[in-house]
């Protein structure tokens, strides 16, 4: 992890000092990468997008998002949407399989104890913000969520932030993107909320445990 | 529930994940992975060897090699010439360490120094070594609690 000097590179910016080098691989690992967590699915893999998932025993949350027509081909149940003034709205499922949040459909025939994966992503990678929409007619609260990565492949309905720069060869650079879920009132968005961020919290204590484990003593 | 010990070592953890992982996703932060000292060739040149930092940042090194061209002659490595110098970079440390909070602290038994470019502070950096705690402790007590809150302000410090 400890870089020889050659490899680090100084500047002077505004008066200060800067010393850059690359984001080392065993850091970018530890931040961004994937765990794969042996109870997320039967087969001790992280599901993917079209995995039918097990949701009984884990508490899932009602909610809805926007499906944009590139985002269309992840839906797969035509019955869990619905059209209102001209936006179409997916019935989706939030939940928490241990260290990933993932959005899960109604499966067809299914009486709610499995939901086909729509998107997944690592809860330690995450930002969850709730915005108090009370000023609009519906009661519908919104839940921001912001889905941090080093890789240009972003989770399934999320839409990444554009960027000014143009990406490089070999572009380390981090993904920000973004994702609005809706809840059907104040009481079941703050619910949410508070589980979601409460895992999240979880997820970047055990990383950050890591990161100390991972300093040179 | 946990214990006191328990929640002080959560605590700790999450700040250290603020730290790095917040700190990353900002776009004008860097984050300091490491810092060794090295030592002179000589056993008597405690202090003379240069300091060794991987700065963490997320973009591509086009962009890194502008970034240094902006001033050439900026060829100044962290190091410390002499006793006086380390002890300001230990200072750094120790701010830094309160920064986070004082469990913190605690968790080490060598002193790191955490240096973050921020709004309010020109660098955070991560450093071991330097000083046994002990020996930093007696070490505050002779530069004094002004210059230390001092130095953590200023990156010139650590040179």
């Amino acid at each position: 992890m400890t870089r020889c000097i050659s490899e680090t590179m100084v500047s002077r910016k505004n008066g200060h000092h800067l010393l850059i080098s690359p984001l080392s691989e065993n850091f970018s690992r530890l931040l961004f990468e994937e765990e794969v967590s042996l109870t997320a699915n039967y087969n001790g893999l992280i599901p993917k997008p079209g995995d039918v998932v097990k949701l009984v025993g884990r508490k899932p949350f009602p909610c809805v998002c926007e499906v944009t027509e590139e985002n269309q081909p992840l839906v797969t149940d035509g019955v869990a949407c619905v059209v209102a003034e001209g936006v179409k709205w997916q019935s989706l499922y939030l939940v928490m399989l241990n260290k990933h949040m993932v959005l899960t459909e109604p499966v067809k025939g299914d009486s709610g104890g499995y939901g086909r994966v729509i998107t997944i992503c690592p809860l330690a990678c995450l930002m969850a913000e709730s915005y108090d929409t009370q000023e609009n007619e519906s009661s519908a609260q919104r839940l921001l969520l912001t889905h941090f990565s080093l890789e240009k492949h972003i989770p399934g309905l999320f839409i990444a932030e554009k960027s000014d720069i143009s990406p490089e060869v070999d572009d380390i650079r981090i993904i920000r993107s973004c994702l609005d879920i809706w809840f059907e009132d104040s009481n079941s968005a703050t619910k949410a909320h508070k589980a979601l961020c409460s895992r999240i919290f979880k997820a970047r204590i055990e990383r950050g445990k890591k990161i100390r484990e991972a300093l040179p003593h | 529930m946990y214990s006191n010990g328990d929640e002080k070592e959560i605590d700790s953890d999450l700040k250290m994940d603020k730290v790095f992982f917040e700190a990353f996703c900002d776009g004008d932060s860097f984050v300091v992975e490491s810092m060794i000292r090295k030592q002179g060739a000589s056993a008597e040149s405690l202090w003379d060897g240069p300091g060794c930092i991987a700065v963490a940042k997320d973009g591509n090194m086009l962009q890194l090699a502008k970034q240094i061209c902006e001033d050439i002659s900026a060829k100044h490595i962290i190091g410390h010439d002499c006793e006086e110098a380390a002890y300001r970079c230990c200072a750094n440390s120790a701010v830094s360490h309160i920064q986070l909070g004082k469990s913190f602290l605690s968790s080490f038994s060598c002193l790191s120094l955490f240096i973050i470019l921020s709004h309010n502070y020109h660098l955070t950096l991560v450093q071991r070594c330097v000083f046994k705690t002990s020996q930093t402790e007696t070490r505050k007590k002779n530069i004094g609690e002004r210059d230390w809150l001092y130095c953590s302000r200023d990156i010139d410090a650590v040179h």
